[in-house]
């Protein structure tokens, strides 16, 4: 390992502490607001509700919005999978010892869910671009996280199809520009989707809305 | 002056002082989950379909995302880090004249707080609670539209929303009861005032005493018919609006709610029933305890409940071939998608009227009437309000139903409009309309 190697080794463990620290302080920050105390008696449940919430309300047909879109919705799975699978990646580049262990999905599964997380990414950035709705409600936060996140998934198949130092070298990079980046963009959803769900699924769980009754016609 | 002069007028008003306390009391409205929200919104614009005003009209203005990114610019500019060093990635943006204005056309001009964009949200943000953070925020620095809390400042004043007095209510009252004896053929047949000790405490949309009397004449033969123990507030207290919920000045909204938790008090029910109402079923069922900061010791249900549990339990019985034509639903999105309530009312009409059909899209993604959150009271903004409802009416025109059914008198307003405008030619009936015409009396004569 050359000392740049090295170098950029440090650089990613210290800029994934940082994305842990930052989320962890922002999340804090949140809670800081406080909670607000309920008093009207509980129709439903809380619980029940936020399982509804990370669970059937989640699939694809269980929303108008991706009914109405399933092509962007299998785009946005895509990318994210991608993600999650780039990541996952890091993990058995920064640890070899799991390479051995995990060779099977290096070879047959891991790439294909980079191609499809690539593919999910650049799709999604050209629809920000080319949509008027959603050039006009986007930020340069919307198109860097969007890009940094697709070069990071994409440089990450290159790493692992072309086996080249120096586009490994350039994945590390990006992924340490991504890592930095996590807490000042939109990507702290990575955390706040899940707090956001939670007390969506437990308000309405509350009230009895949620899960919603099946209606019979 | 019209209103849009005089709104503009508060707006150059307001000093650096009032901005500034206004942004603080935003900051006061805020809990960790509206702070999480805040964080949360990755700009997909999946929710612009769900809106009735997109649909409607198909502008930047009316996305859902669009009217939430005001809020956000405010949000980050002030209270994050990033947005206070570098506003320009993230679109934050200071709490100004400037985007105060955008908050009130956004809030309050192009939002119905029907919550539909909720359910449709791919992270799950609750937009109404943002919303009405944001109209409660206008509230705090005198920017409600004038017409709406002339609204509040009524049942501030006169215990009710349409300032109807004390001797009318009672007069009102006193004549529906003569008409329904006279329909049931019964002199026993009663609209109780202030009995104590009665089961039911009963409230009641003052429209019905004013415009449709025919609505609290169903909801009492239905009373009657089940030999129910039940009573409405002669005083202060009979009155289940709140518009309070749509001005969000949660001191106001308290205090017109406390006259019926002070009647529940005095007269000792065992339950205090909302009559057919959407945002007085939400005010009274899952507001009110918030706004006073009370468990309260009684239940608080919906008349729908109540005739469901009558038919259910065989009280009253119903002949569904009274009602031939075709009837659909319509769901408030207060009582349904805010408030829970789905089945009971399908229940009802299913066994009551011959024909049902729904709507679609129905039960929690049906799409608001356009006239939710307090967009009855604001002429300001009647044309969107119109516009908006024509998703409904097409909707209806859908079904090919002759009756509309709705359990929310600020539904029937909006209803009737969207019928003239949208040459609908249907009947608007609430639901204890409908299972009053279908009552079959045993042991009474039948005149319906």
């Amino acid at each position: 390992m050359t000392f740049f190697d090295g170098f950029l080794y440090g650089a990613l463990l210290v800029a994934i502490m940082w994305a842990g620290y930052a989320l962890v302080y922002i999340w804090f920050r949140t809670r800081n607001f406080g909670k607000r105390e309920l008093f009207s008696a509980p129709a439903g449940s809380q619980v029940g509700g936020a399982i509804y919430a990370f669970t059937w309300a989640m699939l694809p047909w269980a929303k108008e919005s991706i009914r109405g879109n399933l092509i962007s919705y299998a785009m946005g799975i895509a990318y994210h999978v991608g993600i999650f699978t780039a990541i996952a990646l890091l993990v058995i580049y920064i640890f070899p010892a799991l390479h051995d262990l995990t060779a099977i999905f290096l070879y047959y599964i891991i790439p294909f869910a980079l191609a499809f997380g690539v593919i999910g990414g650049i799709s999604l950035l050209i629809k920000r671009m080319l949509n008027p709705i959603l050039r006009a409600i986007s930020s340069p936060d919307d198109y860097f996280s969007n890009t940094s996140a697709t070069l990071f998934v994409g440089l990450a198949l290159a790493t692992l199809l072309l086996s080249r130092i120096w586009i490994t070298r350039l994945w590390f990079i990006s992924a340490i520009v991504l890592f930095i980046y996590i807490p000042f963009s939109k990507i702290r959803h990575c955390l706040f989707f899940f707090i956001t769900r939670y007390h969506f699924g437990a308000f309405f769980g509350r009230r009895g809305c949620m899960p919603p009754s099946k209606t019979k016609v | 002056m019209p209103e849009i002069d005089e709104l503009e007028n508060r707006i150059n008003a307001l000093t650096e002082a009032d901005i500034e306390s206004g942004l603080a009391f935003f900051r006061s409205k805020l809990k960790e989950a509206e702070a999480s929200y805040l964080n949360s919104c990755v700009r997909c614009g999946l929710c612009a379909n769900s809106c009735h005003y997109y649909r409607a009209t198909p502008e930047l203005e009316n996305v859902p995302v669009r009217k939430l990114g005001y809020i956000v610019a405010t949000f980050k500019a002030s209270f994050t880090s990033l947005g206070r060093i570098a506003p320009g990635l993230v679109n934050a943006k200071p709490f100004t004249r400037e985007i105060i204005r955008c908050w009130i056309d956004s809030v309050f001009g192009r939002c119905s707080l029907c919550g539909r964009c909720s359910i449709n949200c791919t992270i799950g943000i609750p937009l109404p609670s943002l919303f009405r953070a944001a109209r409660a925020t206008l509230a705090s620095m005198d920017l409600v539209p004038l017409d709406l809390q002339a609204t509040v400042n009524n049942s501030l004043k006169y215990g009710n929303n349409m300032a109807i007095e004390q001797e009318e209510w009672i007069e009102t009252v006193e004549w529906i009861e003569e008409e329904l004896q006279a329909e049931v053929e019964d002199q026993n047949a009663k609209l109780p005032l202030d009995k104590i000790g009665a089961k039911y405490l009963f409230t009641v949309n003052p429209r019905e005493a004013k415009f449709f009397p025919l609505s609290l004449q169903a909801s009492a033969k239905v009373f009657w018919a089940a030999k129910e123990n039940w009573t409405m507030a002669k005083d202060v207290g009979w009155d289940l609006t709140n518009y309070g919920l749509f001005n969000c000045n949660d001191d106001q909204a308290g205090t017109i709610f406390k006259n019926m938790a002070t009647a529940m008090d005095r007269l000792k029910c065992e339950t205090l029933v909302i009559g057919e109402c959407g945002h007085g079923y939400q005010s009274a069922r899952w507001m009110g305890p918030e706004w006073l900061k009370a468990h309260f010791p009684y239940p608080v249900v919906s008349f729908l409940e109540v005739m469901d549990e009558y038919l259910e339990q065989d009280k009253i019985k119903v002949d569904k071939t009274k009602n031939q034509q075709i009837v659909t639903l319509h769901d408030p999105c207060n009582l349904v998608r805010h408030g829970g309530i789905v089945e009971p009312q399908r229940r009802v009409l299913r066994q009551s009227v011959e024909h049902f059909v729904e709507m679609s899209p129905y039960g929690h993604e049906n799409f608001c009437c356009g006239g939710g959150g307090g967009q009855l009271s604001m002429s300001k903004y009647t044309a969107r309000r119109m516009n908006a409802g024509g998703v409904k009416a097409r909707q209806i025109a859908d079904t090919m139903a002759k009756i509309v059914a709705t359990p929310c008198h600020n539904c029937v307003d909006q209803l009737m409009e969207l019928n003239k405008e949208y040459s609908l030619k249907i009947q608007i009936k609430t639901v204890a309309e409908l299972v009053a015409n279908a009552l079959v009396l045993t042991s009474r004569k039948d005149k319906t």
